[in-house]
Formats: C-alpha cells, structure tokens, sequence
C-alpha cells in the first residue's frame, strides 16, 4: 500500500520538502543558535557579557531608545505626550492602545520610611 | 479504510489533472506562508538571543529617575551596594547618544564609556575583534569602533571596500585605519579627540553597529558628567538567585532610583522585539484573507468537464460525503503543500538575511548597512504556521466541496 503511495509524486515532493526543512530547522536550533556549539552566537554573547547589554541598534530614528531599559521614557521623547508614532515602535503604536503594563511589573516597589 | 485510501488516490489524482487550478492555489498559500514564516523565524531569533542573553547579562542594572523620567546616577551610592549580600562587582558605566552630520547623513551613534579595571572576565571578548585590539585598563583618548561606524566613519574594514566607499563617499586612498585619530563634534555640541585601536566583526554588528567604546573617564569628559555621575550602574552578583533580593534592597535603600534585573531587561527585548512586527502582521492579515478569499472563488468555480464528472461518479454510486471527502483532501493537499514550500522558502529567505526587505523585516529604521540578524525556528513555530496554513484553508473551502457533493447527476451530465 505505502509502496503505491510513493508512487504519486505529490506525497514524494511533500515527503523531500519536509526531510529538507526538519534537517535544516534541526541544524539551526541545535548548531547555529546553541551557544556552546555556534561559535557565532558565542561571540554576540561576548559582547553582551563585555558591554553590559546594549539594546539591538535597529531603532535609529528614535533618538533615545538604544537602550532597552528606557522602554516606555524612551518612546516619548522626553516631551509631555510625545509619543514617537514611528510605525515600528508598537511596544507603544498597537499594544492594546498605549498600555503600559510591563512595567509595573518590572519594576521593584520602594517602601516608604 | 480501503475505501478512504482509494478517496484520498483520487483526490491526488484530481490534483495532477486540473494542474492549472491547483498552482493557481497553491502559489497564493506558498507566498503568503513564506511572507509568515520568514517574519516569525526572524522575529523568534531576537527572542531566542534575549532569551540565551540573560546569563550574560548583569544581575542588576540600577538607573536614576528624577521625577519619573531617567537621569544621571550618582556614583555616592556604591559603598553601600557593595555591603549588600553576594555583590562581587559593581561596574558604573557613562555612556550616551552622539548625533553626527557626516556629508549630508544624519547619523546617531552610541558612545559608550566601560570601567576597564572592572571589565568581567572574558577571554572570548578577543575573537570578536575584526582588526586591531580592545581596550586594557589605563587607556585614555582611544576607542574601539562597530563596524557600521567604522564603514561609515571611512575606516578600511572587511573585503567589501567599494561598500565602505559608497558609506562614506571618500576615495580609496582616504581610507583610514587602525592607528589613525579621529574627531567627534556632535551636533550637540560635545567635542573628542580618539585613536581609534580597534574594530569589531561584522558577525557581531546586531549588537555593535553603531558602538563607540571608550573609558568611562572618556565618556565622562565627552558628556560633561562630573566625577561620581554615570549613566547607570552595573552589578554583579555571586550567586544565582539572589538579583531580586538586592534590586528590592537597592530600591528600598535609595531613593530615585530605578533598578532592573536581569530578567526584567530580558522580558522588555522579548517584548520589544517578539511583537515588533505590526507593520508586517498588519500586511500578512490582508494576504492572508486575500489567499482564503481566492482559494475560495477558485474551489467554488466547478468547470463544466468537473461538474459532469462529478455527475458520472454519482450515477455510479458515489455518495454525497465521498464527493465532498474528496474535495476536502484536495484542499487539504493544496494546503499542506504550499505550507511546506512556503516554509521552507521563508526559512531559507531568513537565514539569507531577508535580501531587499531585512529594513521592514527587522522592524526598525535603516540608516545602518545591512547586517547579519540571528534566525531561529522553534517547533512551536513550525506547529503554528502548518495549522495557520492548513486549517483555514481547508475549513474555507468545505462550502465549496458541499455545493460540489450535492450537485444534481441528471443536471450535471446533462450541462
């Protein structure tokens, strides 16, 4: 019965593509993003470890937000309501409307007295 | 079972017969999976870097607020984070925003200052240098460049000469390299004088395109901070565990201050950068209904040669449900296989750095050169885009693999 069904070409094509696409999802995750194996990801690793962890400088434009940490401060440009409506920076853009719940979350409570 | 394996033959078969009609559909479901999964394998290697970045990260990373909004930090405050249980290091760091106009481009660049005494322990750290070294304890007035800076600033980086050439729009023979000073007077008004001692790799630029690293006494003397102000400050502790006690004991002991854990660092890149991708998400639902839209129209159109067959096999005593079974696998089979390809088509596309589109892809601005982005595809990734990709548009053309199955014999063969 199996022996038939290899004989149409559709399961064949359907049965190579995804050999091909597990081989090369399993290479990325356990080769090129594991760190003791990805001499690569061991060096971005380096420099977080070196720097103290910078943000990704993919957010040019806004001025103030290479640091991650800033977070919401950061997106408002240190002006009263100006948000930065740059349409990539939807931490703040398309988040359920301009909710700012991670941070209360992250940050620690100081007790008065 | 015998019956269903021959339904589902004929359903294959059917494939191969209208050809025409099943690469108009699966076309739409390749690119629109592909459009989904390069975007998601991107995304998920920020995250998964943020995720393995969290041990490298300081425990605690302390800021100043000054009425809510985050200021210098006043270094007067160490001797007594250092009495707190399981602090080994504490590293202040100056650093800041350097906006350049270099010929026409306005260019942001981040300056950042290091305690080089108090450097963690990192023998890797070498191996990310492209040319030159970094910097040792005691250095002044020298600076170690990221590759986009370097390429951008006119430095002899890399083979791709031409590229640098076409950043910096200076001749060959202006090239400048390790050794050579440079002078910054950003458009703020700061001014420095560095020789430039080394580069780091292309490899790391995700991390590093726009670095500027120097001194913390540097930094402190390019920004004007006095000598116990930083930008923030970094600590260390000896044992796992222990970040959420100091950072409560931190916050409880000082006032105007902000201080985040590793953790919280961690979850905000996650949050940052595992949803930046509105644009695309927002570009990805319109294709995606539109592919729907279209596998609906092409399954609902019965030609005239489907329709008298499908009246042939009914008068030989095809029920109703094998029709509408048979449709059904078709539209399963075009599902599934233009889920396949398009995967593999959006992972191959990831990996090669998303040519043409990385900008968007990304989710950020352009001004820096191209650099390589960390892809990473987990299986609940690859779980998700088969079921987004196999599902609906399985489920959308039951109606049309209905009107199909109940088609009149008499009527259709007659026609």
């Amino acid at each position: 019965m199996f022996k038939y069904f290899f004989h149409k070409r559709i399961f064949l094509i359907i049965l190579i593509l995804q050999i091909f696409f597990w081989s090369l999802y399993l290479i990325n995750e356990s080769v090129n993003m594991n760190y003791s194996r990805s001499h690569e990801t061991q060096m971005r690793m380096s420099v977080i470890k070196t720097i103290g962890g910078p943000c990704i400088p993919i957010i040019a434009q806004c001025c103030t937000s290479r640091n991650i940490s800033e977070g919401i401060y950061a997106r408002r440009s240190d002006l009263p309501g100006g948000y930065c409506f740059h349409s990539d920076c939807d931490l703040i853009n398309t988040r359920k409307l301009y909710k700012e719940k991670y941070y209360t979350i992250s940050i620690s409570k100081k007790k008065k007295g | 079972m015998k019956k269903y394996l021959n339904l589902l033959l004929v359903a294959v078969q059917n494939l191969r017969r209208y050809k025409a009609k099943s690469i108009t559909i699966t076309i739409p479901i390749i690119l629109m999976m592909a459009v989904s999964s390069f975007m998601m394998f991107s995304r998920g290697g920020f995250v998964k870097d943020a995720e393995m970045a969290r041990e490298f990260l300081p425990d605690v990373t302390i800021q100043g607020i000054e009425a809510g909004r985050v200021v210098k930090v006043s270094l007067d405050i160490i001797p007594e984070i250092k009495k707190i249980p399981h602090v080994k290091t504490v590293a202040p760091r100056v650093w800041g925003y350097i906006p350049l106009k270099i010929d026409d481009l306005d260019i942001s660049y981040t300056l950042m200052g290091l305690e080089l005494e108090d450097l963690p322990d990192n023998p890797e750290f070498l191996e990310v240098m492209e040319d030159g070294s970094f910097l040792v304890p005691g250095d002044r007035n020298k600076v170690v460049l990221g590759y986009g800076v370097a390429q951008t600033l006119g430095f002899r980086v890399g083979e791709d000469i031409e590229q640098a050439l076409e950043l910096c729009t200076i001749s060959i023979s202006d090239l400048k390299n390790i050794g050579d000073e440079i002078t910054i007077d950003d458009t703020l008004g700061n001014h420095g004088k560095f020789k430039v001692i080394g580069i780091l790799k292309n490899r790391v630029q995700v991390y590093s395109a726009d670095l500027m690293l120097v001194s913390n006494d540097d930094a402190r003397d390019f920004f004007g901070y006095a000598e116990n102000e930083a930008s923030d400050i970094l600590l260390y502790l000896d044992e796992n565990g222990s970040a959420d006690r100091a950072a409560l004991m931190i916050s409880q002991l000082f006032k105007n201050t902000r201080v985040m854990t590793a953790k919280a660092l961690t979850n905000l890149v996650k949050e940052a950068f595992g949803r930046r991708s509105g644009t695309f998400s927002a570009m990805w639902l319109i294709l995606f209904s539109t592919v729907l839209m279209f596998a609906w129209s092409q399954t609902t159109h019965i030609s005239v040669d489907a329709g008298t067959e499908i009246g042939i096999l009914k008068s030989f005593g095809w029920q109703t449900g094998d029709i509408i079974l048979v449709k059904m696998v078709e539209s399963l089979l075009y599902g599934f296989l233009g889920t396949s390809i398009g995967i593999l088509l959006g992972f191959v596309y990831a990996l090669m750095g998303t040519p043409g589109i990385s900008g968007y892809c990304i989710g950020c601005a352009s001004i820096y050169p191209k650099f390589p982005v960390p892809v990473s595809c987990d299986a609940d990734s690859i779980i998700l885009l088969f079921l987004i990709g196999v599902i609906p548009v399985t489920l959308i053309t039951a109606i049309p693999a209905w009107l199909a199955g109940t088609i009149d014999p008499d009527k259709a063969i007659k026609s």
